[in-house]
Order: C-alpha cells, then sequence, then structure tokens
C-alpha cells in the first residue's frame, strides 16, 4: 500500500525540528524511516506532518570524547542522523565498542543499515530490537531536546515496554552517548532469528567485571515482547561467583520471571528456551572475555 | 540549493498529474543515472514510484512496499537503500542510480549483468534489478570483497525462481570470487 496523505517537511536545524514537533501534535519524525516507511505504506499509522531529520548538519556527527584524566575512559556520541553503517564501520567504533559493532551486524540487511539511525531504533524502541539491549548494557545515555529544554535520559530510565519510551511527544534524540568500555569488561552479543535478517526471536546483551572482589554484570535480554529487561535476578547469582556456571535452579527460578507471548512463529515456551541457552553462553562468553 | 543545478547537462522536467490533495507538493531537482530530473512531487509519493511513473524507470520493482523483498533496491549516492521507504522529496539534490544506469549508451551490458548472463542468474527477472544494484554497489567498492560478505548480501533480496546459486555463480566470477573456497553461509541460528 501507500501513505495517507501527509505533509512533509525537511528540518534544517535542531530548533525547526523541535519547533515542528511542538507545534502541531501529529507531527512525527523520519530519520532513516525504516521503522516509519514501513508503518506509513501499512497505514498503521497515518501522521498529518513528517518532520525529515536526516539532512540536519548538526546531527551528522560521530565525536570521541577523552577521559579528562587517564583513568576514565572516553565516551562515544552518535548525533541523531548517523547510520548505522556510518557508526559500525567506523574504525575507532568498531577497536573500541565491539559489542556495537556486533549488534549492528545482527541489524535486518545492509540496505536498512545504510539508511536506519542508531537514535531512531532506540527512540522507536522495537521488542525484538538489538540497539535497546545494548544501550542499556552499556549503560548509554540519551540526549533528549525540546522547545522545553535539554535533558538526558539514562538507559534504565529510558526503555519502557514495547515501542513506549520516556520521551515526551515533542522531544527528540539528539544524541546518544556510549561510554568505552573498561578493558577488563567482558561482554558478548548473542542472538537467535529464524533466518539471517530477521528480527530476533531472543537476543542477550551481556557484559561483567570484575569489581572489588565481586562480579559486578548487566545482563539484558530482549525480544520476548517487553523492552530490554535486566536479568536482575542471574546478575546478583553472579556477584559472588568463583566462574561462569551458573547453577540450574537459579536459571529455572530466572525463567519463571520471563513472560513472552506465543506468535505465529514461536511459542512462548521456546522463547524461554532459546533466552535460557543465550543467557548461558553470553555469560560465558563475556566471563571468558573479562 | 542542489548540487546538479551547476551541471551542464541538460535538465529533463518529468510532468506530475494534477494536486489531487491539499497536502504540500516539493520542486526537486535528481540526477537520475546521470541525467538530472526536475519534478514537481507529492509529499507522500514513494520513490519507488516516482521513479516507475513520473520518471518512467519501471525497472527497479516493487514487492512488498515494507523493506522485506529487496526488488526495489536502487543505489542513492552509491548505496544500496529500499527505494519503497523513501519519500521522493528525501531524494533532492542527491544521485540515484537505478538498473537503467548499467549497461553502456550502447547497449553493453556491465560486468555484473553480463554475469548473471553468462551464469543464467535470472528466470523470471523480478529480483534481477534489485540484485544486480547490490551487487554493483559491492563490485565498485574500493575495499576487497569476502565470499562471507557477498552471501549476506545475497541474503537481502528475495528470489522465488533460481535457488540462488546461479545469482551466487554470477556475483562470485564478477567480484573475481570465482576460486576462493567456501560452501554457502548458513543461518546458524545465532
Ligand atoms: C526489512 C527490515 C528489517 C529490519 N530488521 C531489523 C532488525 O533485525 N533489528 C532492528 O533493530 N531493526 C530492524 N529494522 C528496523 C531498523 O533498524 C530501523 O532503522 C530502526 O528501527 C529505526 O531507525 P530509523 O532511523 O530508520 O527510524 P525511523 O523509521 O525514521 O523512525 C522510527 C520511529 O522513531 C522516531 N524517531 C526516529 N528518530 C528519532 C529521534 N532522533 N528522536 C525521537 N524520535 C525519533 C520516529 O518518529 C518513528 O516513530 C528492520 C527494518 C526493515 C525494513
Ligand atoms: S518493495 Fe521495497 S523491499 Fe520489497
Ligand atoms: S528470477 Fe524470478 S524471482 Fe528471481
Amino acid at each position: 500500500m501507500k501513505p495517507s496523505p501527509l505533509d512533509y517537511v525537511r528540518a534544517t536545524s535542531v530548533d525547526h525540528a523541535i519547533e515542528l514537533l511542538a507545534s502541531d501534535n501529529d507531527a512525527r519524525l523520519l530519520a532513516g524511516g525504516q521503522s516509519l516507511m514501513p508503518v506509513l505504506n501499512l497505514r498503521l499509522g497515518a501522521p498529518e506532518l513528517v518532520v525529515d531529520i536526516g539532512r540536519i548538519d548538526e546531527l551528522r556527527s560521530l565525536e570521541f570524547a577523552d577521559g579528562d584524566v587517564p583513568a576514565t575512559r572516553g565516551v562515544l556520541r552518535i548525533g541523531a542522523a548517523m547510520t548505522q553503517t556510518e557508526v559500525a564501520t567506523h574504525p575507532d567504533v568498531n577497536g573500541r565498542w565491539p559489542m556495537l559493532v556486533a549488534a549492528i551486524a545482527q541489524i535486518g540487511h545492509p540496505q536498512i543499515r545504510n539508511r536506519g539511525t542508531v537514535c531512531g531504533s532506540l527512540a522507536h524502541n522495537d521488542p525484538q530490537a538489538e540497539l535497546p539491549a545494548v544501550a542499556v548494557a552499556l549503560g548509554a545515555t540519551m540526549i533528549a531536546r525540546s522547545v522545553r529544554g535539554e535533558r538526558s535520559l539514562s538507559a534504565d530510565d529510558m526503555f519502557h515496554g514495547a515501542f513506549t519510551t520516556a520521551l515526551e511527544a515533542d522531544e527528540m534524540i539528539t544524541a546518544v552517548e556510549f561510554p568505552e568500555p573498561s578493558p577488563e569488561q567482558g561482554w558478548s552479543f548473542r542472538e537467535f532469528s529464524r533466518q539471517p535478517g530477521d528480527f530476533a526471536t531472543a537476543g542477550v546483551a551481556a557484559v561483567v567485571r570484575r569489581n572489588a572482589g565481586s562480579i559486578e554484570s548487566r545482563l539484558v535480554v530482549f525480544g520476548l515482547g517487553g523492552g530490554p529487561t535486566r536479568a536482575t535476578l542471574i546478575e546478583e547469582a553472579l556477584l559472588n561467583a568463583a566462574g561462569p556456571d551458573l547453577e540450574s535452579s537459579v536459571i529455572e527460578q530466572w525463567a519463571a520471571t520471563l513472560d513472552p507471548v506465543d506468535d505465529a512463529h514461536t511459542s512462548a515456551r521456546s522463547k524461554i528456551r532459546h533466552a535460557q541457552r543465550l543467557l548461558v553462553e553470553a555469560v560465558a562468553e563475556a566471563w571468558e572475555r573479562m | 540549493m542542489t548540487e546538479s543545478s551547476n551541471r551542464t547537462t541538460p535538465v529533463r522536467r518529468v510532468s506530475s498529474p494534477p494536486a489531487a490533495e491539499s497536502t504540500a507538493r516539493h520542486n526537486i531537482t535528481v540526477d537520475i543515472n546521470g541525467e538530472t530530473i526536475e519534478a514537481e512531487v507529492e509529499s507522500r509519493l514513494l520513490l519507488t514510484d516516482f521513479l516507475r511513473d513520473r520518471v518512467q524507470l519501471t525497472g527497479t520493482h516493487i514487492g512488498c512496499e515494507q523493506g522485506s523483498c529487496g526488488a526495489c533496491t536502487v543505489l542513492l549516492d552509491g548505496l544500496p537503500v529500499r527505494s519503497c521507504l523513501m519519500l521522493a522529496p528525501q531524494v533532492d539534490g542527491r544521485s540515484v542510480r537505478t538498473v537503467e544506469g548499467l549497461a553502456a549508451p550502447d547497449g553493453a551490458l556491465s560486468p555484473m549483468q553480463q554475469a548473471f548472463c553468462d551464469h543464467h542468474g535470472l528466470q523470471c527477472g523480478f529480483c534481477t534489478p534489485g540484485f544486480l544494484m547490490t551487487l554493483t554497489s559491492l563490485a565498485e567498492r574500493e575495499t576487497p570483497v569476502t565470499l562471507n560478505e557477498l552471501d549476506h548480501h545475497l541474503d537481502s533480496s528475495f528470489c522465488r525462481c533460481t535457488g540462488y546459486m546461479n545469482i551466487r555463480a554470477a556475483a562470485r566470477h564478477a567480484l573475481g570470487l570465482a576460486h576462493v573456497e567456501g560452501k554457502p553461509a548458513q543461518g546458524d541460528g545465532t
């Protein structure tokens, strides 16, 4: 199908875009369009105004800020008009944020990543999307702007249920900041999808690090229906663990807290089994890399 | 506003139907296969429909209109993208290449097109323009292409006829990967 009648404006600056968002409550931002355009074509949505932010110069930036003392980690700041391809193929991102690159490789196909943006994926918060989970695992911060001002949102606060976030209707993400993983931190990104290029049936983004004799971890599960969700029971079990092997009773206890629904392709039960297997594998791999 | 306005090549203006709706229309200038095209387009016109119905380049096909099938793939400033997931006003000032732009003006096929002929890489031909555009972007890239990368690009379009193996053979020849050992990448489920 084709989109319903709409108006299109190419915003020339962030101020222009947020003014349009504030003045028209049926306006939608268009970044890469790889989620919004299918919605418009299928007429699952019919906004009156589409505000294209994809060519705003000030959003087309990838910045590396170094920590102010050698011990502090750097920060990668990704502007909202940077595509997934542009981020993943940057040599510094590849070397220093390997989980981000590994996760982007799992998003759709090259043609999708050539248009789709990192910030658009975070704003959209598809329950099967990779990047919201990576943002939680790596402790990313989103910068949101509206005519009312600017605020920072931590990934822990940003993602609510499926397709819902802490963003207000008149707010846009201008950038996301990923702190640089410390060298002693181990990571793993694993997902199961039915065929290459498909959204994940289930996936895990895991980070583990030693801190003052205990193991701190962020184990984020996605694909099961809600937004990205931390496996807090397993994180607690790892705190004083001597190795990555998890007791099966703990895994079962955690699995009992999961609540996916059956869909056309996969039963809820098999989603839980996938999530369990992926979590065990991810913890083992992250531990090995620690 | 547009880079193409400085060019010396002639500009072709394509016509649009009279306005049937009250929403805004946009004057756009696009480089399409090296020709500068000017048009007035509705806000909601898809790039695919602009190419097919206004510029009369019907080689770009429409399968799913949701980004999955790959039949509508074109090159936008050299990179493959789904034309069904772009609005025509978005390409103002940019350059678009379609399957019609691959052969030389005298009709000689591009190396990738010739390889599809030689290796029987198409049957009904519906998916072919999309495959050709994606694979042409690989062929024209400066960094070398690996077999694994080729297979990931082959995953990105649907072909209902060939079973992919002849498309793969054609692409391997055109990309200089004919003698590289390797089985097609299998989805390993992770
Ligand atoms: C065939 C296909 C396969 C795909 N497979 C996957 C996959 O496996 N995994 C995956 O994660 N995704 C997948 N996607 C979706 C893709 O990753 C999208 O690019 C991404 O979800 C959204 O980014 P975008 O820039 O395209 O956003 P858009 O489609 O432009 O926007 C999406 C939504 O976010 C809002 N938005 C966009 N940018 C901002 C911003 N800066 N601030 C506030 N709101 C904003 C828009 O208003 C809209 O509501 C797939 C898409 C297709 C077509
Ligand atoms: S028509 Fe565009 S991907 Fe199918
Ligand atoms: S040749 Fe018929 S769909 Fe590919």
